[in-house]
């Protein structure tokens, strides 16, 4: 065991670890004894030998824990005072191995930042290892660093490897480090001063990178402020990441058929009392109001049931969008003769079939949404102009419809297709059958897009909305 | 969605909150390699954002190793977010199976985009 004065706790953990070690050489021994088998390639060359050293290490330890127990181990009286602060290691050294020859090279200062009590304990194991009494000690500065080195001798204490394994893990703790040069064993701890300066190049090493970094967000941020109204211009509803289309219809076909079931139960009634009210005192102008919103009910009413009957699983067909658009608008003529809107369609590249492969009746209903939409926000004697582009190249099929109604300002749609403003707001009906054409459009791998309608020659001023809905070509 | 950054840089992983939480995600740190992957252990996230220069044992290479060998979380996303912008490291980041490697300073629209790609990607978020 070495010179060196640990505590009784530190003490305690080394001659733990050498009763472990030889424990387990111990086993190794043992075994081969019982088995005759070679041992372990790690149980030495003669396992009797291997035995016999154990034993003896498991002597030295019990030898070295009865002595541990039978005095109280008092805090060494230079400890008591012991502080934490800059400590310089020669002059430490000197007082802890007063006999040992201390050769102190000159350089800009041996002092390292630490717990006197550590080092002390720290150097006193290390001069431990050196060649006895009177063993030659180097104390130098180099560069950011001060080395302690000891000349071994030509014994080694049984605890000498696990004393090693403790200075490692200390040297460790304070920045430094423990090795082993030829024949000689050295400290090395990080001079005082070092550390601050390390710790203030990574400091500024941090401010730079989080300006670099705040400056790149910063420049991201205002080019999105810059193209803002541009970036605006056209609002797109792009799927939903991460949910499978078939999973987003099949909820949305659950939420419509539960709605127009509720609606329709609370309609048909109220049209009924309406019939009854029409025998006492109401005018006729009040009737045509109520009438008129019933109608309006029932036709989202209608929409939303049409929604409730779709298959997620819908098998896809080529489906001629012209067509889809003529018969469309031919059921809603109805609607649109009642709203005095005229709706025209016109097909892109004239005589061309715009045929995607979809499913047939959810493109109907996608359809149906739209220019329900466009005829509600379409003010009387106006029109509502449908458009179908056939596919060309990488450019997928299109519907566009522009409708006579008021703009809505770039500012707005957002909030306009999330159904966060109500009907009435811009003076536009309720983006009920956008948000749901949106939806479907997603589904069938399709993206909408608003933007504003081109002026048109006979209603300048009147704004108008365009809602696109474009097909992807795979 | 759960966003794990190890990085000691208080101010980058400030930012990247920042950025993340904006847009609804989850968001812990954790500031050395060993932190960390408890962190990863612990929490399973969805998506490991990793500088390489990191105090303590572990920097983030051995970081990425030690994660892609668990079979718990071998397969979670991890994005080096480093100022090291040598080939050697790059390849020992992707030799470590990094998915993805942005230098600092990075465009934080293009680490939203990409963590938005795995997402779409993974289709489980």
């Amino acid at each position: 065991m070495s010179k060196g004065r640990l505590t009784r706790h530190e003490l305690s953990w080394l001659l733990t670890q050498e009763a472990q070690n030889a424990a387990e050489r111990l086993r190794v021994g043992v075994q081969f004894l019982r088995t005759q088998a070679p041992p372990p390639p790690t149980a030495g060359d003669d396992p009797a030998q291997g035995v016999e050293t154990s034993l003896d290490a498991l002597d030295d330890v019990m030898k070295m824990l009865s002595n541990l127990n039978q005095r109280s181990v008092p805090q060494a009286p230079n400890l008591s005072g012991a502080r934490r602060g800059r400590i310089d290691v020669a002059a430490l050294l000197v007082e802890v191995a007063p006999d040992a020859r201390v050769s102190i090279e000159p350089g800009s200062g041996t002092e390292v930042y630490g717990d006197e009590a550590d080092l002390r304990r720290m150097l006193q194991v290390l001069v431990g290892h050196g060649s006895g009494e009177g063993a030659s000690v180097t104390v130098r500065r180099e560069g950011d660093d001060v080395k302690v080195a000891v000349a071994l001798g030509p014994d080694s204490s049984p605890t000498a490897e696990t004393e090693r394994a403790w200075l490692s893990r200390v040297a460790l703790r304070y920045g430094g480090r423990h090795e082993l040069e030829g024949g000689s064993e050295v400290l090395v701890f990080p001079a005082d001063g070092a550390s601050d300066r390390s710790e203030s190049a990574a400091l500024r090493k941090e401010l730079d990178e989080a300006r670099k970094q705040g400056e790149v967000y910063a420049r991201e941020l205002a080019a999105v402020f810059d193209r803002g109204e541009e970036a605006t211009a056209v609002s797109t509803v792009p799927p939903a990441p991460g949910v499978p289309s078939e999973a987003r219809l099949m909820a949305m076909t659950k939420l419509c058929a539960g709605i127009a079931s509720e609606l329709r139960n609370s309609l048909g009634p109220a049209k009924s009392e309406l019939a009854s009210m029409r025998r006492h005192e109401v005018t006729e102008e009040q009737l045509d109001t109520i009438r008129r919103r019933v109608t309006h009910t029932q036709e989202i009413v209608t929409g939303l049931a049409a929604i409730g009957e779709l298959r997620a699983d819908e098998m896809e067909t080529e489906v001629d969008l012209g067509d889809l658009a003529r018969s469309t608008i031919k059921a809603l003529a109805n609607m649109a003769e009642r709203d005095e809107v005229k709706v025209t369609l016109r097909i892109s590249p004239e005589g061309v079939h715009a045929q995607v492969r979809r499913g047939a009746k959810a493109l109907g209903v996608l359809m149906r949404e739209l220019i329900v939409h466009a005829i509600e926000a379409s003010p009387r004697g106006s029109s509502v102009d449908v458009t179908v582009v056939a596919p060309d190249g990488n450019a997928g099929a299109r519907i566009v419809i522009d409708d006579a109604g008021s703009s809505l300002p770039a500012s707005g749609r957002r909030a306009f297709l999330a159904l966060e403003t109500h009907a009435g707001a811009y003076g536009r009906p309720s983006g009920l059958p956008i948000f749901l054409a949106a939806e479907l459009a997603a589904c069938q791998g399709a993206m909408l897009e608003l933007s504003d309608a081109p002026l048109k020659t006979s209603e300048a001023g009147a704004g108008g909305l365009r809602v696109a809905v474009t097909f992807a070509t795979t | 969605m759960r966003v794990l950054i190890v990085e000691d840089s208080d101010s980058i992983v400030r930012m990247i909150q920042a950025l993340m939480s904006a847009r609804g995600f989850e968001v812990r740190s954790a500031p050395s390699g060993a932190r960390g992957l408890e962190e990863a252990f612990a929490w399973k996230p969805h998506v490991i954002l990793l500088d390489i220069n990191l105090p303590g044992s572990y920097d983030g290479i051995q970081v990425c190793e030690k994660i892609r060998a668990d079979k718990d979380i071998k397969d979670t996303p991890v994005i080096i977010i480093s100022a090291m912008n040598d080939d050697e490291v790059k390849r020992r980041a992707h030799e470590a199976g990094a998915t993805a490697y942005y230098e600092k300073p990075f465009s934080p629209l293009a680490l939203l985009k990409e963590i938005e790609s795995l997402q779409r990607r993974s289709g489980q978020w």
